[in-house]
C-alpha cells in the first residue's frame, strides 16, 4: 500500500489491512471521499432550506395564508416573545405561492421609511426597494413573470416557486399606528387573474 | 473473520466515517461563519449579518442559524452593546446615563432587551428611543436614563425586569458603516448607599 505511512497505522488495524487487500482498502477511501462529499453538499442545501420553510409555514399559518398580506400588530412584550422585534417596525408578511400563476405585490409608501424585500426558499434576498424609489408613493411587483419594467412595475423572475414578501415600515409615534393601518389596507399581494395575465 | 466480512465492514465503516467527516465539516464551516465576529466598534459590536448578495450556500445557512430575512446592509445595520464603559456588565440593579448625538442614517433607534432574550418584562412602555424622541438640538445629543424607575425629568428607558441586559442600535438607510458610539456610564447600583 504504496503512498500511506504503514508506521501511522496502529499494529493490528495494519495487519488487518493487509488482510483485506490494498485495492479493496482504495476503493474504501473512494467510499469515504464520496460518502463525505454527499454529506457536505446535503447539509449545506438542506440547512437554509429547511429553516425558510418552516418561516414560510409560520408566515402562512401551516398554508392557511398564501399570497395575501398579514400586518403585525405593535410588538410588545406580550407578543414578542424572546425574539429582538423593533418596536417602531410595522412589519408586514406575505408568503407567496407561484403554483397558480403570478402574483401582484403593490406597497404603498410610508413617511419616514418603508422598505419591500423578497426572499426565496433559501433565504437569498433576490429583491429589495425602499421608499426613495417609490416615485408614484407605491411600488407595483409582478412575481414570476420576467419582463420589461412598465410605468414603474416591476416584473421580477422569483429564482424558487415559494418566495416571502416583507414590508418593514418605521411608525416612530403612537398616532402613526391607527394612521398606518389606511396605508397597509391598500397593499396588495395576490394571484394574478388568468384573463389579466394573459393580456 | 473471513474476507469477505472484513471487506464488508471496511466498506461500512468507510461510508459511515464519510458521512460523519461531510456532516461534521459542513456544520463547522456555516457555524464558523454564523457566529465569527463581525466587527463595529469597540463597545457597539455588530449584532447579526446581513442579507446575503450573493448565492453562497455556506452563507445561506449561517444565516439560517443567526439571522432569517434579515436587511441589507444598506439597508440597516444593527449594533449591540453588553456592558458600560468601564466594561462591566449591564443590568437592571443599576442606573446609568445614555449619552449620544445624531446618528449617520436616516433614522435610528435604541432598544433595550434582556440578554440574548426579548424586551425586559415590564408594562412601562419605555422600552426604547429614536431619532424622534431624542431629536437633540443641531449639533447638540441626547441623554437618556437608563434604570429601573423613572426619573424625575428626562428621556428615560427603563430596564425593570430586564436583569442583565443588553442595547441594540439600530441605523436604517445607514450612511457610514459604523454608529457614532453613543457612551453608557454607570451613576449608581441598588445598595451602593447601604
Amino acid at each position: 500500500m504504496n503512498g500511506l505511512s504503514m508506521n501511522a497505522i496502529p499494529a493490528r488495524l495494519r495487519q488487518w489491512l493487509q488482510g483485506v487487500g490494498a485495492k479493496h482498502v482504495g476503493i474504501a477511501f473512494g467510499l469515504l471521499a464520496a460518502a463525505a462529499l454527499v454529506m457536505h453538499l446535503t447539509v449545506i442545501f438542506w440547512l437554509p432550506r429547511h429553516a425558510n420553510w418552516q418561516v414560510w409555514q409560520f408566515l402562512s399559518g401551516e398554508g392557511q395564508l398564501v399570497n395575501a398580506w398579514f400586518h403585525s400588530p405593535r410588538q410588545t412584550p406580550d407578543n414578542a416573545g424572546d425574539i429582538k422585534a423593533a418596536p417602531e417596525i410595522g412589519y408586514s408578511t406575505c408568503a407567496i405561492d407561484l403554483a397558480q400563476g403570478p402574483v401582484r405585490l403593490r406597497v404603498n409608501a410610508w413617511t419616514p421609511y418603508t422598505s419591500l424585500a423578497l426572499y426565496d426558499a433559501t433565504g437569498f434576498n433576490f429583491f429589495v426597494l425602499n421608499d426613495t424609489q417609490m416615485d408614484q408613493g407605491f411600488a407595483e411587483i409582478v412575481l414570476g413573470a420576467e419582463g420589461a419594467a412598465d410605468r414603474d412595475v416591476y416584473r421580477i423572475a422569483s429564482p424558487t416557486r415559494r418566495a416571502v414578501a416583507i414590508v418593514r415600515r418605521l411608525i416612530p409615534t403612537d398616532e402613526g399606528w391607527a394612521e398606518v393601518a389606511a396605508v397597509r389596507a391598500g397593499d396588495v399581494c395576490g394571484v394574478i387573474p388568468p384573463e389579466e395575465a394573459r393580456s | 473473520m473471513s474476507a469477505g466480512i472484513r471487506i464488508a465492514l471496511l466498506y461500512a465503516g468507510s461510508i459511515l466515517g464519510g458521512l460523519l467527516i461531510g456532516g461534521a465539516s459542513a456544520w463547522l464551516i456555516i457555524l464558523g461563519i454564523a457566529y465569527k465576529d463581525q466587527g463595529g466598534t469597540e463597545a457597539w459590536r455588530v449584532y447579526s449579518a446581513s442579507a446575503a448578495t450573493e448565492r453562497n450556500p455556506y452563507a445561506l445557512g449561517a444565516l439560517s442559524l443567526r439571522a432569517l430575512l434579515p436587511m441589507r446592509a444598506e439597508e440597516a445595520r444593527y449594533f449591540m452593546r453588553i456592558t458600560d464603559e468601564a466594561g462591566r456588565l449591564l443590568t437592571e440593579g443599576c442606573s446609568y446615563i445614555l449619552a449620544g448625538g445624531p446618528q449617520p442614517a436616516r433614522w435610528w433607534s435604541m432598544t433595550l432587551y434582556r440578554r440574548n432574550a426579548g424586551f425586559a418584562s415590564n408594562d412601562d412602555a419605555a422600552h426604547s428611543i429614536d431619532a424622534y424622541s431624542v431629536p437633540g438640538e443641531g449639533d447638540q445629543g441626547f441623554i437618556v436614563h437608563i434604570s429601573p424607575t423613572r426619573p424625575d425629568a428626562g428621556h428615560w428607558i427603563s430596564s425593570r425586569g430586564a436583569g442583565e441586559f443588553e442595547l441594540m442600535l439600530r441605523l436604517y438607510g445607514p450612511s457610514a458603516p459604523l454608529p457614532l458610539p453613543p457612551s453608557v456610564r454607570r451613576v449608581s447600583c441598588h445598595g451602593d448607599e447601604q
